[in-house]
């Protein structure tokens, strides 16, 4: 049986395309870091793959706003690509600066017009934050395709310096609270509210991470792929790893490429 | 004397005839940072040239012989004169004193895994059969000192761009940096004029590496900081780089033929002179423009596609562009057979630069290459491909001279041998005389016993002890995924401690296209192998004797590494000194006591140094007052651990354990933080016996390979009690001690015991089970299970009465550590 | 003669939103000794000069510029005041202090705007720089305003200011 393939698309900033290449192949898929310049070019296709990730890193040196110039250039110049990938109801991530893409070019919360109703800005703290912090999971449907078999509340870490999760107005974030589209929250230990630290950029409702409606295309602030093995905890007793010595963050890898087999 | 009127682009500078007096006056002027007797040097050269030089010959040669690119003064002749233990006066010459001392131990040992020392752009040590690691520390003062956040950063910019000019590139993997600051509290009429206030400098050289470093997508996973008011107008700031290079990829060689390409950013007029300025001392009206501005995103750019290039073997040689600018990088690369190149071809920032300028600006981000012909058109894709600028400019020849052309014109025609070699040799003079400081032998003051708890929480709370977390958050140490021990430990995300030393699993590189493999993660004996990094430093000790401070440091770095799993035995050093201005006797003498040090201690723990590098003139002149620093050697350790998953952390893990003190405490309270902190002057300052450290250090080694050490940490600033205490609010538990119990040289008084800051000793942390096999591999060491971890979170030392002189909340030690952990502080 | 336009636009934050630079510019200003001041606010700008209308610079500033969420912006010809009431009361007064390259240095910001633009459609020649405008409010005079601005506003190598 073939691998499924997964690109991992990288542009000029990108920091976190090594690992997370590395926790897709991990994850059972055939991984490639691509330059969006080949998109672009078409000397490759988007629909040639069957999971995108936009990895974490400093897009155009965060530019403008983090992620708002690889939001564009996906939106305006790849934007049909983009639609028909997401059309398909293929898998696509968006890790910390990904997540920010996903969200300024509309993909996310991802309504049929993709509509610019929320943004990631500056942390409460005033200060780039590297931490880790704990997720709770939500039961629903976009939560069932990535976060299946993981525990109800898992660590990874984040590192940003805009992470706060903010809505245009009351009504989107109502909207998507009603939709069932929060599929991780920050949260303490017991699975209660965080405050910070353990909410490290004060987003509202605690949110971490959101997907679409139809669940295929998930952002978050956090970095799964920096938990794959039981190592990259800070405690490598803790037991959020699995007998094998993998952590949760493979889990949601490894859901996305079952999700294509 | 030919008269050069016909050149247009450069100015022909009239040197032939020049009394003294005019040659000083000129190269001052001309911020050349030239001797007088390099001045005649090169006036003898073009005396037989039969011409006067142009001004870009004499800015080539003045950047290449600065102190920053040619370490005159620790390469150069040094005449010491010190006094012995018996009094009596003792000369010693130094042909060259860094050969003699820092490199000759390292040649002694001939360690077969040093891969590439003293010789590159980094030193290379092996890491498995496939892999080297290169590690390079570099400081950026003078320029900070202007402009914190831009020195800052383009010194953490430029010390990435060295790793990746090493051999054929190595990708950096981690980064480290130690900043030495002026105290945060001094009031604003008490600072020098013309100096920033520190708390300014700190966020500005703070904010300056993390925007560089994280935008790198580099971790920066290690470091220090250390506030004393000597760094009030001369900030210290080192910045370490350390990357991973297939093993075959780690020579370069330039043959006549191959093309020069200049790579990624455009030149401008930015940092002109950086290497000359950073060899005077600052002046209140020193000129900013030798300060560099920086863009991470173009070096990031340079170093994705420089890599690229390299694993398809596209050329032969790199370097980076850093001090001197193409002048030093061109320069070296075609130092063995010649080389041609045309300014002309130079992608410029802006317009109207001279041809000096073009050919000395230190603009940020750009890397020399020489690429052979065939490879031509393809490596010009790899850039293109990711827009990144690449302009060939030149070619090496084999006439063994350097000749720079703008246009038609030639602007400079040099011999490679007189450029390189042809700088004169100083000879400087340096005295030592214990004398110069009367405090090493005032006795030391006995202090109130009750205010023990007082003092440790003083001490947890003063500006060197205190947390640093709100500098390590701001730093992306995760990026990659493959820190596996960071700066902070502890169970709990929001109270942790301080950790000793950072380790590095490579895993994305060592695995290859196989990385995400599982089975060959299992199946490669090296594949759980990993990196620590550590370092050391302490110019405290240095105001008493610097050759306790260097064997301090060395030692420091080597027990930093080892608590987390690191072993000595495949460990190396870096030195990276700060001093004042080497043309004072005493003050060059320190720097010669620090430098014997290096060879003394190096040669007994079996560290060779593989890379170093020397900041002077460290010192800032104020009418006719002249503020130096108190001189400091950062020692920087990389070593290999065979096995990630045997690391420890230093949060304490259970209660009922035992808790070992390994190495005897001395009666060495000199330069200690609790004399500091009390205002007690005097006292012996920490001295190394390293034979017995590395025993102790191997021996602790194969405790952590047996699986018997549940967590350790070094004992340093505020000795054992602060260690224990850090220890405890890290892994949220109470410890039990008997002062009694600490292993003593001597007969020490309740406070030595517990404040002294004695070499080579560590906590550590044994199940009672595991108590008899671990005391074997400590025979006739000096350790003693001087204390429990206990139910109650409380921090206990009890005296020898049994009557607690320490008993103190855990949570109140945390507070007393925490409480500078604003970021507006 | 191509038709050439020049164009300011000026971004702030919604008044819901956080000023977070504003805020570290304020702690900043304390660390040099001045004490009085009590608030900062900072806007980015932006101008975009060529053959381009208003029309089509009011979409640049919508998709680029501006974030919907959290921010509002301002468009004007260069040449017009665009400050707001400078008013100086007895007690306490506002500064407006524009920051700007000087001449020749090359902007790194605005070289990722251009190709911005360029994505979104765009294919005329412009030129764009980016700017700071940085509103300062306190008893604090003209003098420590500029004080401000050269120590701290500005890298005096490659920036330039004026106040409004």
């Amino acid at each position: 049986m073939t691998k499924p393939k997964a690109i991992v698309l990288r542009t000029a900033g990108t920091n976190c395309d090594y690992e997370t290449k590395a926790a897709l192949e991990l994850a059972g898929a055939a991984a490639e870091r691509v330059h969006i310049n080949r998109l672009i070019n078409r000397d490759i296709a988007l629909s040639d793959y069957q999971i995108l990730a936009i990895p974490g890193g400093f897009s155009y040196g965060d530019d403008i706003a983090s992620g708002k110039i690889l939001a564009n250039e996906l939106k305006y110049r790849l934007g049909d690509m983009v639609r028909e990938f997401d059309a398909a109801g293929k898998p696509v991530i968006g890790i910390c600066n990904g997540f920010q893409v996903l969200v300024k070019m509309g993909l996310l919360p991802g309504d049929k017009y993709y509509k610019l109703n929320t943004t990631l800005t500056f942390n409460d703290s005033g200060f780039f934050e590297c931490r880790w912090v704990y997720l709770k999971k939500s039961n629903t449907k976009g939560s069932r395709l990535w976060l299946e078999g993981l525990p109800d509340v898992f660590p990874l870490p984040v590192a940003h310096g805009e992470g706060k999760f903010i809505t245009m107005d009351k009504t989107v974030l109502d909207a998507i609270e009603g939709n069932k589209q929060v599929i991780v929250r920050y949260s303490d230990t017991a699975c209660e509210t965080a405050a910070y630290p353990l909410n490290p950029n004060g987003s509202a409702n605690n949110i971490a991470g959101i997907c679409n409606a139809k669940g295929n295309v998930f952002g978050l602030m956090p970095h799964p792929e920096r938990f794959v093995y039981r190592w990259q905890h800070p405690d490598h007793r803790s037991g959020f790893s699995d007998d094998d010595g993998f952590g949760p963050g493979l889990k949601i890898f490894k859901n996305a490429v079952h999700s294509v087999k | 004397m030919r008269a050069l009127d016909f050149l247009k682009k450069a100015r022909p500078v009239s040197i032939a005839g020049l009394p003294d007096k005019e040659l000083v006056k000129l190269s001052r002027e001309n911020v050349l940072s030239l001797s007088l007797e390099e001045m005649k040097a090169v006036q003898e050269y073009f005396k037989k040239k039969g011409r006067n030089p142009t001004d870009v010959e004499l800015e080539t040669v003045a950047q290449t012989w600065s102190e920053h690119c040619k370490h005159k003064t620790l390469t150069g002749i040094v005449e010491y004169q010190y006094k012995d233990e018996n009094g009596k006066w003792k000369t010693r010459t130094f042909n060259n004193l860094l050969k003699e001392t820092v490199f000759r131990v390292t040649m002694e040992l001939d360690k077969k895994w040093c891969i590439s020392v003293f010789s590159d752009n980094a030193g290379i040590i092996e890491f498995d059969e496939k892999f080297g690691v290169a590690f390079k520390v570099e400081t950026h003062n003078h320029p900070s000192a202007l402009e914190p956040y831009g020195g800052a950063a383009t010194g953490i910019g430029g010390v990435i761009r060295d790793v990746l000019g090493v051999g054929l590139g190595a990708k950096p993997i981690a980064n480290t940096d130690v900043f030495c600051f002026g105290v945060p509290d001094i009031a604003w009429d008490s600072l020098p004029a013309g100096v920033l206030h520190p708390r300014r400098i700190a966020k500005g050289v703070v904010a300056g590496v993390r925007d560089y470093g994280n935008r790198m997508g580099i971790p920066t996973v290690n470091g220090a900081v250390y506030f004393d008011e000597g760094y009030i107008s001369n900030p210290l700031v080192y910045c370490g780089t350390l990357g991973i290079i297939p093993k075959d990829k780690c020579a370069k060689k330039v043959s006549p033929g191959d093309l020069v390409l200049v790579v990624g950013g455009r030149t401008g007029r930015d940092g002109i002179h950086g290497a000359t300025f950073s060899s005077i001392q600052l002046e209140q009206d020193t000129d900013v423009s030798a300060v560099q501005i920086g863009n991470p995103i173009v070096e990031k750019k340079v170093m994705d596609t420089v890599l690229k290039a390299r694993d398809l073997n596209l050329y032969s040689a790199i370097t980076d562009c850093g001090a001197g600018g193409l002048s030093s990088a061109v320069g070296e690369l075609g130092e063995e057979c010649g080389v041609r190149v045309h300014l002309e071809r130079v992608p410029l920032k802006y317009a109207g630069l001279k041809p000096w300028e073009i050919w000395v600006s230190e603009a940020q981000e750009r890397m020399v290459l020489s690429v052979p012909p065939a490879k031509r058109n393809e490596i010009e894709k790899i850039f293109a491909s990711e827009n990144v600028e690449a302009v060939f400019i030149g070619e090496f020849t084999g006439d063994n001279k350097l000749t720079v052309m703008h246009g038609d014109e030639v602007v400079a025609d040099l011999d490679m041998k007189f450029l390189h070699k042809g700088v004169p040799r100083p000879t400087r003079r340096a005295i030592w005389n214990p004398v110069q400081n009367p405090k090493a032998k005032i006795e030391q003051k006995q202090v109130n016993a009750s205010s023990y708890g007082d003092s440790l929480k003083k001490l947890l709370s003063s500006y060197n002890i205190a947390s640093k977390e709100w500098i390590v958050r701001q730093y992306d140490h995760e990026v990659q995924g493959q820190t596996v021990i960071k700066p902070m430990h502890g169970p709990s995300f929001t109270a942790q401690g301080p950790g000793d030393a950072a380790v590095i699993w490579p895993y994305t590189v060592t695995g290859g296209e196989n990385s995400g493999s599982h089975a060959s993660r299992k199946a490669g004996a090296s594949a759980w192998r990993g990196v620590v990094l550590s370092c050391g430093l302490n110019p405290e000790y240095g105001k008493i004797d610097p050759y306790w401070m260097a064997a301090s440091a060395i030692d420091e770095a080597l027990r930093n590494a080892v608590c987390v799993g690191g072993s000595v035995e495949r460990m190396a050093i870096l030195d990276n000194f700060c001093w004042g201005n080497p043309n004072r006797p005493e003050q060059l003498g320190g720097l010669v006591r620090a430098s014997l040090a290096c060879y003394d201690m190096a040669k007994v723990f079996q560290t060779p140094f593989i890379s170093g590098k020397d900041s002077l003139h460290n010192e800032y002149a104020l009418g006719d007052k002249v503020l130096s620093i108190p001189p400091a050697l950062l020692i920087s350790a990389v070593g290999i651990v065979e096995d990630i998953r045997k690391t420890v952390t230093m949060d304490i893990k259970e209660n009922g354990n035992l808790i070992y003190i390994l190495g005897a405490t001395a009666k060495e309270m000199g330069g200690s933080h609790y004399n500091k902190i009390s205002k007690i002057t005097g006292g012996s300052v920490p001295k190394v016996d390293p034979a017995a450290s590395r025993a102790r250090m191997i021996a602790l080694s194969a405790a952590m390979e047996a699986g018997l050490v549940r967590s350790c940490h070094d004992c340093s600033e505020g000795g054992i009690s602060v260690a224990i205490a850090e220890m405890c609010f890290a892994g949220d538990k109470g410890v039990t001690c008997d002062i009694a119990a600490i292993p003593a040289d001597g007969a020490l008084t309740d406070s030595e015991l517990l404040f002294s800051e004695s070499n080579g000793r560590f906590i550590i942390e044994v199940q009672p089970s595991k108590k008899s096999e671990f005391e074997k591999l400590f025979k006739g060491l000096p350790i003693s299970a001087a204390g429990n971890v206990t139910e109650a979170k409380m921090l206990v030392f009890r005296n020898a009465g049994g009557h607690k002189v320490i008993n103190e909340k855990i949570g109140e030690l945390r507070d007393a550590w925490n409480g500078r952990k604003s970021k507006h502080d | 003669m191509k038709p050439n336009a020049v164009w300011l636009v000026q971004v702030k934050p919604k008044n819901e939103a956080r000023d977070r630079h504003g805020e570290h510019i304020k702690h900043d200003i304390a660390d040099t000794g001045i004490k009085s001041v009590s608030k900062v606010s900072y806007y980015p700008l932006f101008r975009i000069e060529g053959d381009i209308l208003l029309h089509d610079i009011e979409t640049i500033a919508s998709r680029l510029l501006c974030d919907p969420v959290i921010e509002s912006c301002t468009i004007k010809n260069a040449g017009d005041s665009l400050a707001v009431v400078n008013g100086k009361t007895a007690s306490t007064s506002r500064h407006e202090v524009e920051v700007w390259l000087k001449n020749g240095v090359t902007d790194a910001v605005a070289s990722s705007v251009l190709k911005a633009i360029y994505d979104l459609g765009y294919n005329k020649t412009l030129t764009v720089k980016t700017g700071q405008l940085y509103i300062i409010e306190g008893t604090i005079n003209k003098k420590s305003v500029e004080e401000i601005a050269t120590r701290l506003l500005i890298n005096p190598l490659i920036q330039e200011y004026k106040l409004r």
